[in-house]
């Protein structure tokens, strides 16, 4: 099945969707924040499409889950749902001007250095990590014009990748390492006492959460997994009801890429997978931090084969939709069903939103006069416990706990 | 006590030498692809179009209107295409390196810089945003 496709002209240098805002940031410097509910509603569509434009675009969530499995079983239902997306899919969705006007709720200067490196969202909070350090920006709606706040520098280091979870930030600082900075959750700042902890002085480029442990990229060395055991602090008593504090992620030990895949390539990983790209294949493992033995834990799945890539691999991702990978001259993606899908043209950047709740199948990539917004919606119907390519939708994530939205 | 090959007197009071650690194959450094005077002159080009800041400062080798390679990385085999200088003792003794975004955060020219070279047309963004990222960035 093929992705939909949204086109919004200009200039941009970065771009985030959290909570029904679209923000773009402008290679002038500039951040645009838009009602992305109300820009994808007044798009129109034939209304016997409007619901594949709805959830390709603002629910990914819906047609996940067991609840939808009697419905999809029936191939006639399953075949209906699919024409319509693949309807939708014939159709290039180019956004005028005009409502990306109308649907602006605020243009100010970004509150970041610019250009900054990476930023990522995570309750309510916009962070921000450039070659001056990391930064932090409220995005709760507000009164004033100004949607998202000054921001506030919170660590000085250079950074060079972001990623939130757990409370807590993983920084890639390059030759300096991977860092954690926890966060306070209610303000998204570090508690007072709160200090940046080095995980390994390995060389880091990217890093990404898989469950409550985190992988680190690399190309001058071996990627690595820091392998976190999450120690549950129960209530003392249900008598007593005395609260000894919240679960604690412990370091275990780290695993370098090579361990793992047993060669050498550029390696990346999210939430259940980790891939490592050599020549034209990809290989996958299976990551599962709750068992025991490395064997169980890290369970090889088998080989992608490809195409020859088109360049270089320049880095890597991992979402419901599949597994991205960035080449010098082209984005491959590899959908969790179906061949892969080569999106040509050199990114400024693209993104995936893997802890989002609504925009999962969702795939950003900037252009130098454009940005694209690319769903996929095929994965409704994969397999989830056999797919090779893409992490796993768990049906305990509907219950909370993803703080993405 | 590094003895710097060459030093060249650029204004009154600042100089630039060029450091024998990036032209002699050391293991671990950097290594110069291109002459000692089109490294001084990288230099001067870089304080000419205030790519210079207090302390620290980042060049580009242009070659009919275009970015060229200026070294290679520590493993001496990675092209670097952006030059780095620091003012060693704080005292306009300026010396420089290719560097190497990948491998050290450091290396990123500060975002002053960057904006610069992103509206003066000089490196694509696309370039720009694979620097501040560290990845891998081929001219």
């Amino acid at each position: 099945m093929q992705p939909l496709r949204m086109t919004i002209r200009g200039t941009y240098w970065d771009s985030q969707v959290y909570s029904g805002k679209l923000y773009l940031f402008s290679r002038e410097g500039s951040l645009r924040t838009i009602d992305w509910d109300r820009l994808v509603e007044s798009l129109k569509v034939p209304q016997e499409l409007g619901l594949a434009m709805h959830c390709a675009f603002l629910r990914s969530d819906y047609f996940y889950g067991n609840q939808w499995n009697m419905l999809f079983e029936d191939k006639e239902v399953k075949s209906l749902i699919q024409s319509k997306f693949s309807r939708l899919a014939e159709r290039d969705i180019l956004v005028s001007e005009q409502i990306v006007g109308e649907c602006t709720l605020a243009t100010q200067d970004s509150p970041f250095p610019f250009p900054h490196a990476d930023t990522t969202v995570y309750r309510n909070v916009l962070y921000a990590a450039s070659r001056s350090g990391i930064f932090r920006s409220s995005c709760r709606r507000k009164k004033q014009a100004i949607i998202v706040g000054n921001a506030e520098k919170i660590w000085d280091c250079p950074m060079l990748s972001i990623s939130a979870s757990y409370n807590t930030l993983a920084l890639a600082a390059g030759d300096d390492g991977l860092f954690e900075l926890e966060i306070n959750k209610d303000e998204g700042v570090p508690d007072k006492n709160a200090e940046p902890k080095e995980i390994t002085k390995k060389n880091c480029t990217a890093a990404n959460w898989l469950y409550f442990s985190t992988y680190g990229s690399s190309h001058v060395g071996d990627g690595f997994l820091a392998d976190f055991k999450m120690i549950e602090r129960k209530r003392q008593s249900d008598i007593a009801r005395d609260w000894i504090g919240p679960n604690v992620r412990k370091l275990e030990k780290i695993v370098t890429a090579q361990k793992i895949f047993l060669e050498k390539g550029y390696s990346w990983g999210t939430k259940d997978k980790i891939c490592q790209a050599t020549n034209s294949r990809v290989e996958v493992v299976q990551y599962n931090p709750w068992k025991e033995t490395d064997e169980e834990r890290l369970r090889p799945l088998g080989t992608i084969q490809l195409q020859p890539w088109k360049g270089k691999v320049i880095s890597g991702g991992i979402a419901l939709l599949g597994t991205i990978i960035e080449c010098e001259n082209a984005i491959v993606v590899v959908p969790s069903e179906g061949d892969p899908i080569t999106l040509p043209g050199e990114p400024v950047n693209w993104r995936v939103f893997p802890r989002s709740k609504y925009y999962e199948n969702t795939l950003h990539i900037v252009y130098e006069d454009r940005l694209e917004i690319y769903s996929f919606n095929h994965d409704y119907f994969v397999d989830q416990k056999t797919k090779r390519s893409g992490i796993r939708f768990a049906e305990s994530r509907r219950g909370g706990g993803f703080q993405g939205r | 006590m590094v003895t710097f090959l060459t030093t060249y007197s650029i204004a009154p009071g600042l100089s630039y030498c060029v450091h024998p650690h990036h032209r002699n194959r050391m293991r671990g450094k950097s290594q110069w692809t291109i002459g000692a005077n089109e490294e001084r002159d990288v230099f001067v080009s870089a304080k000419t179009q205030n790519w210079i800041q207090s302390s620290e400062g980042w060049g580009l080798h242009i070659v009919g209107g275009c970015v060229a390679y200026v070294g290679i990385a520590q493993d001496h085999a990675r092209q670097l295409f952006v030059a780095k200088f620091v003012n060693g003792n704080q005292n306009q003794f300026w010396h420089g390196y290719p560097a190497d975004h990948q491998r050290h955060a450091q290396d990123i020219p500060s975002e002053f810089v960057l904006r610069r070279w992103l509206v003066g047309g000089l490196l694509p963004p696309q370039k720009i945003a694979k620097l501040q990222r560290g990845k891998p960035c081929s001219l």
